[in-house]
């Protein structure tokens, strides 16, 4: 009985070293093929956002400018007469899938750059991967530390949180509100404001009366919010996404706290409107233009871009363009200018970046140096108000 | 007729036992060492890095698989240790505990060390150890209000542990000790981090092997506590304490980043670089010159992994672990026999949350990321150590190892799905969102069909088909 | 301190969810001395379902189909869960209830997306074409009308329970069924049946609560998970089994969650361990259950 068992077990191992010599070499596989292939005439670019998951609402649009920006260009004969591939990852807004999704990129020869993620997680999570790997990262995530210490490969479209905080401040500062409640969602969007809030406030001369945070599935923040209304502050500063602000909104509003309510641009979507209702009315926010992009001053030497992107994505898409999407459109374009001018090297794709000037993109308008990999300011930043369930250009 | 069966199912089991460990046994550890030394040779860069996160989820695989195969219990927060290895082996080697935070910190480990004290000496539970756990708090408390030295706090803690035990009539001088254990525990404490914090950060080692220390004191204490009642208990406070660490880690941003920042540029370990020339020549000449700091941690990693499968292989055939059997048979059958099965599946616990620890110090440290984030150590990771253990069979050492494998593959798997296009009458399919079902019809479908999990069952399905065949054909000749 | 009233108010709200579903965990593990960990996605069905039906269709439809859905995946559970029952250990079948829970997170994330969807409540006002909730005030609280209806509904499902269980036949049936199983049998009380029939009730329950409550949350594909954790800490205080126990526990572990809030600021971020805290607590130090007076192990 023993010596059968000891026999069973001893098969046993050898099965399972036999599978998992089979799933290794089935690994191998695709590129032993891809080697024997002739070099391939497509460009390749990988794409990682968060499709699923709490922040799908950013991730889609995201990817659906992407796909609307390839379908195009590939029509109008690709860059040089090459076509352009984009392969897309979900990294599920998890940073470890980022991870494997950034090792399989890297390790295709073919990949060029790596557009996104859409998260602060998953980007810090790969940035140094992509340094390391001499892989042109830009991503779509806010928060400074993306790009602060500067690392040659990793860039930045989305504008900084440091960004949306001293737009936010000024807005404060025209409406002589000098005392602030300030609550933040406990995820790496909201904590990082909160970060930016604590230092730029304090130099501008505002007064934090009361701090509180809450939790991303949190479905009640009455205790937090009964704190910050003991503290009377003359406004509310909520720094998250959703469905954490929207509950602050309604919260608020039960409470029947009459403050304006400030938000981040984390709310830049009809997601936030739909779910806060009537809660969302007066709401400010600092937001990529590209939402009120018809209220846009002509003067403005992004009015044209913005008008045709929101045309272009209305009409293939069959909903108005939001803030997160310009980010992708902007890695894209980035990338793809880059490539027009400089070809398939992943080095020189990165100088050509680092060194581009006065890109009127979604976002903004870039202007990229050694130092400075996102390349915005906070004119990036308009402020918007809800009124009526609509956004417009707040006083 | 009788003595007929009698000779023939003798003599096959009387020739087994004389030809001692036959071929098969040793086998699939000599392919697998050839394989470890010779892989990279063979692999790419994208290979080797899901070689090396297979062989963390297999140290963590072994380590679970023991508990819930051979103990019979199940820990649903598992990811709690795991965690707790990656994060304070990174914080002790990157982001050394801020100043204001370490007496706390440092306090708050020395009660622990010394409630683990009362507990294992005193065999107390129930309101009483509560009182006792309080009374220590309380002592560490007031210790510190009044900035006691060193000596004073000592005097204090053993005097107020002894009038307490004296009060509740418990061993006087093993709650002394217990309040010594505190104080004592938590000047060690504050001074190695004190100390590592003028370092600017620790060894990597150093980091692993605190990581365990600390990993194993908690789990004794939860173990301990739970695992003397019946049923599912183990399963319901390891799921609680998953939940609590994980949320710790989240909000203890002073100490752990939060899920902003998680602790960036975690260092690796150049293992092959570090060892005596003779071994290092060894490395050198079975990868051919691909000896990068990928492929070394590839080494480490499995190093690990192999001791981790050679001590649990041993454990499985010796003493403890036809212990462990019995208890999972019946503990009333096992206890009667008298086996201690509460001690033994103590140690079982506390050995599974050590494994975990280590895998989670080897994931910190992982080359190219560097990078932890509490995200990655939440209630769907410890779901997929279960799974990892279910398919791969609750009791099969080999299992932990297939599992381990599958786990990895199906998750890489699923990551690329969302890359491919699928056709559907026209429509794009996105296949994307699939993790959460595919994972969740896995552990329904296996705990259906195939409960031993997928390798015994598998293998026994096969050889029972064989026998039969076997059995038919004898029958036939005959 | 005036902030006290206000949170015992929502502390209330959530309390009565978690006592619902500690009641759904009991009723299961009575009939089948399984834990099930898919509790908390029953309350997430029954949301979901009445979200998708209450934008287009009246409370008097959405209500019924939302329950009859739950208590489809109910049966869909009790079934998975028979089929292996009696040659199965403890742990495979918390593990099946475990793998159906995230599976049906997943599918619920595929039909009807990852987003929040609001939900209108029970008895609303129009405001700018969108339905939304009326509120009283209670001494220095501000109550939602929908919080009345989750507290009302509450007290009726329990009375409901009671009433079910002490006076008809299928309930006590049920009862008979969990104190001895065997005795049960031969009396001719078919154990398939009481499966089926337990966790069709607890997904009922779930379902009902579902309802109710989403108003007030928003409803989410990934709400079950922390409501089922919640729930299941609360049956663990109240004693595994005991009704009253696991309705008063929830009704507690809500108020003092909620009630922790009040903490400075380092200490309230850590609200949500609050639950899991008592938890071990209770496990470490009287695991059968603070409420629960010691009864001899069978």
């Amino acid at each position: 009985m023993n010596g059968g068992k000891v026999e069973m077990i001893g098969r046993r191992g050898v099965a399972v070293f036999l599978f998992i010599a089979a799933l290794v070499a089935w690994s191998l596989a695709p590129a032993a093929c891809a080697a024997k292939k002739v070099a391939g005439k497509p460009y390749v670019i990988g794409a990682i956002f968060s499709v699923t998951g709490d922040n799908a609402p950013l991730g889609v649009p995201e990817r659906e400018t992407v796909e609307m920006l390839v379908k195009n260009l590939n029509k109008s004969g690709g860059i040089n007469g090459h076509p352009v591939k984009v392969e897309y990852y979900d990294d599920e807004g998890k940073p470890e899938q980022a991870v494997q999704a950034c090792q399989e990129l890297i390790s295709n020869k073919d990949c060029l750059a790596i557009i996104g993620p859409t998260l602060t997680g998953p980007s810090l999570a790969i940035a140094n991967m992509c340094n390391q790997a001499k892989m042109p990262l830009l991503s779509c995530a806010a928060s400074v530390k993306i790009v602060q210490p500067v690392k040659n490969y990793v860039f930045k479209t989305a504008q900084t949180d440091s960004q949306a905080v001293s737009k936010l401040i000024d807005y404060c500062k025209a409406h002589k509100l000098k005392n602030i409640g300030f609550i933040n969602d406990s995820n790496a969007f909201g904590a990082s404001g909160r970060e930016q809030w604590l230092k730029l406030s304090k130099s501008a001369g505002i007064k934090t009366v009361d701090m509180e945070s809450f939790g991303s599935a949190d479905t009640d923040v009455t205790s937090q919010l009964t704190k910050i209304r003991s503290a009377k502050p003359q406004a509310v500063v909520c720094w998250g996404t959703n469905p954490g602000p929207a509950i602050v909104a309604k919260n608020m509003r039960r409470l029947g706290m009459k403050q304006p309510l400030l938000m981040s641009h984390g709310v830049s979507n009809m997601e936030f409107i739909k779910l806060a209702q009537s809660a969302a009315e007066g709401v400010v926010f600092p937001s990529g233009k590209i939402i009120v992009a018809s209220q846009i001053p002509a003067s403005d030497p992004q009015k044209k871009v913005l008008q045709e992107y929101a045309a272009q994505y209305q009409q293939a898409y069959k909903k108005p363009a939001i803030h997160f999407g310009g980010h992708a459109w902007d890695a894209f374009q980035l990338v793809v200018d880059a490539v027009k001018k400089v070809g398939p090297n992943r080095a020189k794709i990165c100088g050509n970046i680092a060194s581009r000037k006065h890109f009127v993109g979604i976002d903004g308008v870039f202007n990229f140096s050694a130092t400075d990999h996102n390349g915005l300011d906070k004119n990036a930043f308009a402020l918007v108000q809800i009124k009526n369930g609509k956004w417009v250009l707040a006083k | 007729m009788a003595t007929k069966i009698a000779s023939t199912s003798a003599s096959p089991r009387i020739k087994h036992k004389r030809a001692g460990a036959n071929i098969f046994s040793i086998l699939p550890f000599v392919l697998f060492l050839i394989a470890y030394f010779l892989a990279p040779r063979f692999t790419q860069e994208k290979t080797l890095t899901a070689l090396i996160y297979i062989g963390i989820n297999v140290i963590l695989a072994l380590g679970l698989n023991l508990l819930m195969g051979y103990a019979g219990q199940i820990s649903l927060g598992h990811a709690a240790f795991f965690g707790l290895g990656a994060y304070i082996s990174a914080i002790l080697t990157v982001q050394p505990i801020g100043a204001e935070v370490v007496p706390g910190f440092s306090a708050g480990l020395g009660v622990i060390a010394g409630i683990a004290v009362l507990m294992s000496l005193t065999k107390v539970s129930g309101w009483k150890l509560a009182t006792g756990i309080a009374a220590l708090f309380i002592l560490s408390w007031i210790c510190r209000l009044a900035h006691l030295g060193q000596i004073s706090s000592i005097v204090i803690f053993t005097t107020g542990m002894a009038i307490f035990a004296f009060i509740l009539r418990l061993g006087w001088w093993k709650s002394a000790l217990a309040g010594i254990v505190a104080t004592a525990g938590g000047t060690v404490c504050a001074r190695f981090l004190m100390g590592v914090q003028t370092n600017g950060g620790t060894s990597p080692w150093i980091g692993m092997f605190v990581g365990v220390l600390i990993t194993g004191l908690i789990a004794y204490l939860i173990g301990a506590q739970v695992l003397r009642l019946k049923g599912h208990y183990l399963a319901m406070a390891t799921l609680g304490f998953g939940f609590i660490v994980e949320i710790m880690f989240e909000k203890w941003v002073a100490v752990t980043g939060g899920s902003s920042d998680g602790i960036c540029g975690i260092p690796s370990i150049m293992f092959v670089d570090g060892l005596p020339r003779p071994l290092r020549k060894l490395f050198e000449i079975a990868s051919a010159g691909h000896l990068g700091p990928k492929e070394q941690y590839y080494y480490l990693v499995w190093a690990f992994a192999f001791l981790a499968l050679l001590l649990a292989a041993n454990i499985v055939r010796s003493r403890v672990g036809r212990a462990f059997r019995a208890v999972h048979g019946s503990e009333v059958a096992a206890e009667s026999l008298g086996v201690n099965t509460e001690r033994y599946k103590i140690q079982v616990f506390v050995l599974s949350a050590a494994l975990a620890s280590i895998a989670g110090s080897l994931y910190a440290h992982n080359f190219g990321v560097g990078y932890i984030n509490p995200n990655e150590f939440n209630f769907m990771v410890s779901i997929q150590l279960v799974v990892m253990v279910v398919i791969g069979g609750m009791a099969s050492v080999w299992g932990a190892l297939f599992g381990a494998t599958a786990i990895q593959f199906l998750k890489n798997w699923i990551l690329t799905l969302d890359k491919t296009n699928i056709q559907f009458h026209g429509h794009d399919l996105a296949l994307k969102g699939l993790s959460p079902i595919i994972f969740g019809s896995i552990l329904v479908l296996v705990m259906i069909l195939l409960p031993q999990g997928l390798v015994r069952g598998l293998t026994d399905i096969i050889g029972a088909a064989i026998r039969g065949a076997r059995r038919t054909t004898k029958r036939s000749v005959e | 301190m005036d902030q006290i009233p206000q949170l015992i108010v929502s502390g209330i709200t959530s309390g009565c969810i978690y006592a619902i579903v500690a009641i759904g965990f009991s009723i299961i593990y009575g009939g089948t001395q399984v834990i099930n960990f898919a509790q908390g996605e029953f309350v997430m069905v029954g949301a979901m379902v009445a979200a998708v039906l209450l934008a287009k269709f009246s409370l008097a439809l959405a209500f019924p189909v939302a329950v009859a859905a739950g208590c489809l995946v109910g049966v869909l559970v009790a079934l998975c869960v028979l089929i292996p029952l009696k040659r199965a250990s403890v742990i495979t079948l918390i593990i099946m209830t475990v793998g159906a829970s995230i599976l049906l997170r997943g599918l619920a994330q595929l039909f009807w997306g990852e987003s929040a969807i609001p939900v209108p409540p029970f008895t609303g006002v129009r405001i700018n074409g969108i339905v939304e909730d009326r509120t009283i005030h209670i001494y220095h609280a501000v109550v939602g009308v929908q919080s009345l209806w989750v507290v009302g509904i509450t007290a009726l499902l329990v009375l409901a329970m009671h009433l079910f269980f002490k006076y008809t036949l299928i309930g006590q049936a049920m009862r008979a069924s969990s104190m001895n199983p065997t005795g049960a049998r031969l009396v001719g009380i078919s154990p398939r049946k009481m499966v089926v029939m337990s966790f069709m009730l607890a997904a009922a329950l779930g379902a009902i609560a579902g309802v109710t409550v989403s108003p007030v949350f928003y409803a989410k594909c990934n709400m079950g998970t922390a409501l089922g954790l919640k729930g299941f800490c609360a049956a663990v205080l109240g004693g595994l089994g005991n009704f009253g126990g696991g309705i008063i526990a929830g009704l507690l572990l809500g108020i003092v969650e909620a009630l922790a809030g009040v903490l400075p600021s380092p200490w309230s971020d850590y609200k949500d361990a609050v639950a899991f805290v008592i938890l071990l607590i209770v496990l470490l130090v009287k695991p059968q259950g603070l409420l629960v007076r010691k009864k001899a192990e069978a």
